[in-house]
Order: C-alpha cells, then structure tokens, then sequence
C-alpha cells in the first residue's frame, strides 16, 4: 500500500464511520422526542414564529426530517398553489415554508425533490405569483407542470365510496415520499380547505368530484394515499372569501402551524384555528367515519410549541 | 445601385422572421414593448387604428405613407408579412434548380378591381363593415394562418420533447395545452395561404397588385410619388430583363414604360438591369403613355360601378340572424351572442375596429381567447371571443388590450380591468348539482374572483347567488362549473362593457387579528 491508496482508503474509512455515528445520532435523538412523554406524538402543534422556524422545530419534534426521507429517495410535496395571487394574500401555501422542507429534504440527502399543484388559475401564472416556484428553485428543488392530462395517470381508490377512480399526478406515483403542505383557508364549497382537500390537486379530474357529493369524493380520495406527513401552513389564514379571496382583509395573522402524519387529526386541529366545529365540516367526519384517521383531538397526544 | 435591393431583403427577412417568430411562440418570450413596434410597422391595422385616437405608433405610419409619396409602394416589399411570403413562394423554384427561373411578361394593371377593392375597404370600415379588410389585410391574414397553422405543430414538437426530457428526469420543457380544435378556424387559413401560394405561382404577385387593400391605398399615393422607377430612354439596351423579373409584372419593356402605381418597390429591376438604365427619377406626374386616358376613364368608371356593392356590404354585415328562438334554453339563448374580450368598449365598436389577425389569440395566456365562427356575423368573422368551455380570463391579465394593434381593445390598467364587465353570470337554479343531487357543491363560488358568486345556506346545504353589480364576466364560474353539457351558471354577453362596483368587503375586526393567545385544542 503506498501513500496515496493509504490515504483515500483512511478517508473513505472515516467518511463510512461518520455517517454511520451520524446516523446513530439521529435515531438516538427520535427515540428521545418521542419518549419525551412515553408516547409517539399524533399532532405538532407550533405558534408565534416564522413558518420556516416553526417547521424546523416540529419536524425535529418528530424526529427530524432524516425520519422521513433517506438518502437517494424521490420526494413530492404538494403545498396549495391554486391560485394567482401574492402570497401577502394566503391564497396559496407560503413559499418560506415551502423553501425549508425542500431544503432540508435535499440537505436528507433526497435525490429530487418535486414540487407541483393542478392550479385553478393559470399554472405558470401562478407558480411565480405564489412566490412558491422562486422558493423551490432556490431550496434546490424541482418545480413540476400539472395543466395538461397528459401528467397523470389513472389510479384506482379501493376503499372509495363514491370515488373509485382517479387520474393522479404521475410524479407521485414515481415518488417514494409524499408530503401533502396545505394551506388552512375559508372555502366557499366546503367551508375549510386544509389537509385533505389539499389533495384535490393531485388529480386532473376534479370536476367529477363536484359532480359527485364533493364531501364524500374528499374523504374517499383521503384513502388512497396517505402522506408520510401533513404540514399544515397557518402562519396567515383567510377567513372569509375563500379559496381565492377578495383582498388582504380577508387574512388574519395567526403565525401557527400544524404538522401530523394523520390527514384526519391535522384536518380536524386546522378547523379549530379557522374557529370551525370539525364535526359541522363533512368530509372530517366521513373521513374519521372511514377510519382513515381521528378526529378527537381530545386524546391525542398533542406536542405544542410557542415562540 | 445594388444596395436598395439588398437593403430590402434585409429588411423584409427581419420583419419576416419576426413576426413569423412572434405568432408561433408559444413561450410569449416576445416583451409586449416589442410586439407593438413589430406591429405598428404594419399600415392595415394601423390605419385602422387612427380611429381611437393618437397613438405613437401614427408617426410609423405617417413615416410610410411620406415614404409612398416619395418612392411608392416599398412597404409592400419590406414590412409587409405576405409580400415577403410570396417572395419566398416564388423563390423556391428557384431554389430548386437554376434552370426554374422565374420569367414574367407585363400585365396591364387591375387598377379597377384594386381600387374598387381599396375603396370599399375604406367606405366598408366608415359604414361599420369590415368584411373586405378582414377578408384580404395582408397582415393580418398571414399572421392569422400561420398562427393557426403553426402553432398545434409547435406545441406537438414541444409536447415531444417535453415527454422525452422528462424520460430523462429533466422537467425544464413543461407540456403544453393544444387550443381547442375548431375545423372552420383551421381549414381557412390553409385555404388562404394555399390560395395566396398558388396565386403567386402563377402570376407573380398578383394578390398584391390586384386584391390588397392597402396595396391599393399606397397604389394611389404612388401615382403622385416624387421618385418613380423609371426606364431611362437613353441607357436601355432593349434586354427586357427587367420586364422578366419584375413580380408585379408592372413593366413594359417594349415600350419603355412602367406602370408605377402596380409597383411594390422590390427594387429587382434597378437590380437586374446591366446598364443601370431603370433608376428611380424625379417624376412628380405620371407621363401618361398615348391612349391611356381612355383606360383611365374606364376604370374610373368600373371604380365608381363598385360602389354600388355598398348595399351588398350591408347585406353581408346584416346577415347573422337575430332571431332569438324562444324554444331555446337561457344557456343556448346567451351562447348565441359571443363575449367580447375586455376593453373591447361594446361588440359593435370590436366588430367594427377587429382585423382577426389573432395576436391577442396567440398572446392570451390561459387561452381562453378564441377565434369566432360567424357569431358576430359574416363580417365579423374570425374576430376572437371568450370560450369559457376551454378557460377563464385571469383576473389580474391585461395582455390582450396590451397588444391589440387596431385599436379593437383598448388597453386597461389593471384596477380598470378588475372592474370590466364583459358579460354577466346567470345561475340556473333548477340545472345545480345542489338542487339537482341535493349535494354541496361551490365550484363556481370557489373560483370566482370578486364573490359576485356567493354560497348562501339551503336546507341543509350551500346555494349560490349571482350578485351581477359585482360581476365580470370573466367565465370562472362557467368554466368551473361540472353541469353538462349546459352549465348551471354562465355567462351572458354585455352589448356593452360596463363598469362591474368593487367588491364590498367585512373588514376583519382588529381583535381578530391578534396572534394566536392559545391553542384552541
């Protein structure tokens, strides 16, 4: 062995050693979050920072992001992009957190990471206005089309009641891990947009939905796929005038955010912040009904963090 | 002398390409700054335009109508889109084989016919017609075809490669939609084109000196041209290449004479000729070679025989049929009237002032501007509309009245735009999922802008209500709306734009927007 081999095989040794300690370290810190208080956690529950501050802390809260996405996996994150407003507005999730989870998701060690939404509004429009396109390209992210058919592809939803078929987005039929990053709005059809309706733009075919009994459509969709995680972005909601609002008067600053890989659980706490009965929204309760998650925040296990 | 011609291929290639250019992109990377001098070198819908008032874009054309006074008819040889189309149609045998050389014999001029055409055009615009000028502008006929023609070929192209990059895990090509396939608006752009291209094959550039209204507007400045290519008696050598080459087949070179009022000012014969003996010479008045008084009065009588179409142009404008059946659904009854894009002012004043040369068409990001069939009768053919089954007009977009070169569409600042209602929604009570399947629905409250359309409590679900005071007529709600294959909620067309009240609003209460004190769970 000469000098040289004897160098590249110690650094390579020592590279294998520090990602193995590395890794270590990040599951010896999981297992210390979740102990914390003897159970896993349902609900991350953040006020009073920045979104990209209250993200860091509740994903740490549930073990870091590396709990999530391992190294060489695709990731998609469908935050609302639905419409073509600033984001001063709140009509689409906020591009500051949308940054973050694409930046730690890369920092995970993710191959590509995707963002992308099956705007209401015109889609390049949109992506720009949202601020979102901008924060995804700077994070190292990869903004992903969704206006034409031709991204999807059919997909068949089992468990549905109403909704048995569905086009979906290819990219998340390609992607290992799915995080669904609502924003929580007002909604003119369903009085609350959040986690689950989210979901609506992960398909071409909507129209059927309303056509439908929307509710049900919502809460059959919410079986098919559940997202490793929702991130529910409160940080500015829109309490009247929803989803797409008249102006800023319709936004309130409440700096809040949620995090639960249970869609029903984070749905069901973003309807208290919006200052709505989970029960009186439909697609909640038939989700819950479904057993696709719980709604009784009651007895869950809720981490709660201010800033 | 050889830089005159060369000099004008330059020129003509550059606004060839361009504007080609600006009609196929689908990318709309052309800033609008650009598209409006590209289109204000264009003198039909220019002309057009003098109608809405002064403009910066006039003084381009009061540069080529003082450019005609001087030296004729140059614009149809250098800004002129179709002329230059025909140039290349004629190049191409040429292109071929050497041997293909086009040759062309003099051909006394269809003065007549051009001016009939020219003036009809003109009285037709005045009288509120604009059949002739949307049938033959040579700008906007070129730029319409190849827009229509081209662009489902491009975006296939795009579409292709966009499918093949992301194969390979590059999503910088995005997919892009096809606009709605319509036969009418594809099958007559190929017609003129192929009608134009056959034309030319045949008898050089006939349409120009025969057909063109502008050609014939600039024909008439051109008779009292300064300059006027002329054969210089002394310097002709007798060899007629100038005759033989000229694609206006103005020049008679037997008798040494041109007729210059058919010229379009390519500049081949200065060009061609090896004596240097046609040159442009001051010439104030046309020396009238013997006999042609005679013609003159002819045609001048032939010119003054055309205006009696003018009834007939009435006719054609009068033909849509404004019968309204009364066994006709509200949906089908307010579909028979087009949506006028916004800043149109009223349908008239757009019908009157719209040349369809479809730039709006190709720049409207969401698509939802659509070529007419005859909805706006015979005359306003082809004249864009609102198409609300393909798309909704985004509320906070201003790209149409931006770049309409006629003067059709007014430019709107955006707060304007925000309140242009172009047409008003009607709600359909008994069509409404809510009613029809007793089932939440909202799609059409959801995408509205202004919440003209609101979700008002029924029985044990949510209605919508139609405020019009508050509403555009952007189309979101109809666009939106699941009902098939009559919506519950459409638009129906305003004959004239009005102004839509600004959204009232509850102002949130300061208390409410306080921090969250508390977890409410």
């Amino acid at each position: 062995m000469d000098r040289r081999t004897f160098f590249q095989k110690s650094l390579g040794m020592s590279a294998l050693l520090g990602a193995a300690l590395a890794g270590k370290h990040e599951s010896l810190f999981a297992a210390l979050s979740s102990s914390k208080s003897g159970k896993t956690v349902d609900l991350v529950a953040l006020k009073g920072g920045e979104p990209e501050v209250m993200f860091r802390k509740g994903i740490e809260a549930l073990g870091g992001i590396s709990a999530f996405v391992k190294r060489g996996q695709k990731v998609a994150i469908k935050p609302n992009i639905g419409w073509d407003v600033l984001p001063e507005r709140a009509g689409n999730t906020n591009p500051k957190l949308v940054g973050e989870i694409v930046r730690q998701c890369v920092q995970a060690g993710a191959k590509q990471v995707f963002v992308f939404d099956h705007t209401c509004d015109n889609w390049q429009r949109t992506y720009q206005n949202s601020g979102i396109e901008r924060a995804v390209k700077d994070a190292g992210g990869i903004m992903v089309p969704a206006h034409t058919e031709g991204y999807y592809q059919d997909v068949k939803i089992p468990a549905g009641k109403n909704l048995h078929d569905a086009k979906e987005h290819e990219i998340l039929l390609e992607s290992d891990v799915f995080f669904n990053v609502p924003i929580v709005k007002n909604h003119s059809s369903t009085r609350m947009t959040s986690a689950m309706k989210n979901l609506m733009g992960n398909v071409w075919n909507r129209g059927a939905w309303h056509s439908n009994d929307l509710h049900q459509c919502i809460a059959d969709f919410a079986t098919y796929r559940k997202p490793a995680l929702n991130i529910i972005d409160a940080y500015a909601i829109m309490k009247s005038n929803g989803p797409r609002g008249i102006s800023q008067n319709d936004v309130v600053v409440l700096k809040a955010q949620l995090l639960s890989t249970d869609i029903v659980a984070a749905d069901s706490a973003a309807a208290k912040l919006l200052g709505s009965d989970p029960n009186e929204i439909n697609y909640i309760r038939m989700a819950a009904e479904q057993k696709t998650g719980r709604m009784d925040l009651d007895h869950m296990n809720i981490a709660k963090y201010s800033f | 002398m050889r830089f005159l011609k060369s000099g004008r291929v330059v020129i003509s290639a550059a606004v060839f390409v361009l504007l080609t250019f600006v009609f196929l992109d689908p990318y709309h990377i052309v800033p609008v700054i650009v598209l409006d001098v590209l289109t204000a070198l264009q003198a039909g819908p220019s002309l057009i335009k003098i109608g809405s008032g002064f403009y910066p874009g006039l003084i381009v054309l009061a540069g080529i109508i003082a450019v005609t006074l001087l030296w004729g008819r140059i614009y149809c040889s250098t800004l002129c889109p179709l002329g230059t189309f025909q140039d290349i149609i004629n190049r191409i045998p040429q292109w071929i084989s050497r041997r293909n050389k086009r040759r062309f014999l003099f051909q006394k001029p269809f003065a007549a016919v051009q001016y009939g055409i020219a003036g009809l055009s003109v009285i037709g615009v005045f009288i509120g017609s604009i059949f002739l000028v949307n049938l033959l502008e040579p700008f906007s006929n070129y730029v319409r075809s190849i827009n229509a023609i081209g662009n489902p070929l491009i975006i296939s192209i795009n579409n292709l490669a966009a499918s093949t990059a992301i194969r390979w895990g590059y999503f910088g090509i995005s997919q892009l939609a096809f606009r709605q396939f319509d036969a009418l608006a594809l099958v007559m752009p190929v017609l003129f084109l192929l009608f134009v291209g056959v034309l030319t094959y045949k008898k050089g550039r006939l349409f120009c000196t025969m057909m063109c209204p502008v050609g014939g507007i600039l024909s008439i400045l051109s008779r009292m041209s300064f300059y006027k290519i002329s054969i210089v008696p002394g310097q002709c050598k007798d060899c007629g290449l100038c005759e033989k080459i000229c694609k206006a087949r103005c020049i008679d070179a037997k008798n040494h004479t041109i007729e210059f009022s058919a010229c379009i000012g390519c500049m081949n014969c200065i060009d061609a000729c090896p004596t240097g003996g046609v040159q442009y010479i001051f010439k104030r008045r046309e020396q009238e070679p013997a006999g042609t008084p005679q013609g003159e009065d002819k045609s001048r009588r032939k010119f003054l025989g055309s205006l009696a179409l003018i009834p007939a142009l009435r006719l054609v404008d009068r033909a849509k049929s404004d019968q309204t059946a009364d066994t006709l659904s509200r949906y089908a009854q307010a579909k028979r009237k087009p949506i006028a894009p916004p800043g149109a002012i009223s349908t008239k004043h757009f019908t009157r002032t719209c040349t369809a040369c479809h730039l709006c068409v190709s720049e409207c990001p969401t698509q939802v501007l659509y070529p007419a069939g005859f909805e706006y009768g015979l005359s306003g053919f082809f004249q864009p509309k609102m198409n609300y089954s393909a798309a909704y007009c985004n509320y906070d977009c201003t790209v149409c009245g931006e770049v309409c070169p006629t003067g059709a569409l007014r430019k709107l600042e955006k707060p304007e735009k925000k309140l242009t209602q172009i047409g008003k929604a009607e709600f359909q009570k008994d069509d409404c999922i809510v009613i029809t399947k007793k089932k939440d629905c909202g799609a059409c409250s959801e995408h509205c802008p202004t919440k003209a359309v609101r979700m008002v409590p029924y029985e044990n679900r949510f209605l919508p209500e139609v405020h019009s005071e508050y509403c555009i007529g952007c189309g979101a709600c109809e666009h939106a709306c699941p009902v098939s294959p009559e919506k519950a909620i459409f638009v129906a067309a305003n004959e004239f734009q009005e102004k839509a009240q600004k959204p009232v609003q509850e102002i949130v209460p300061k208390s409410a927007q306080q921090q969250l004190q508390d977890f409410p769970f």
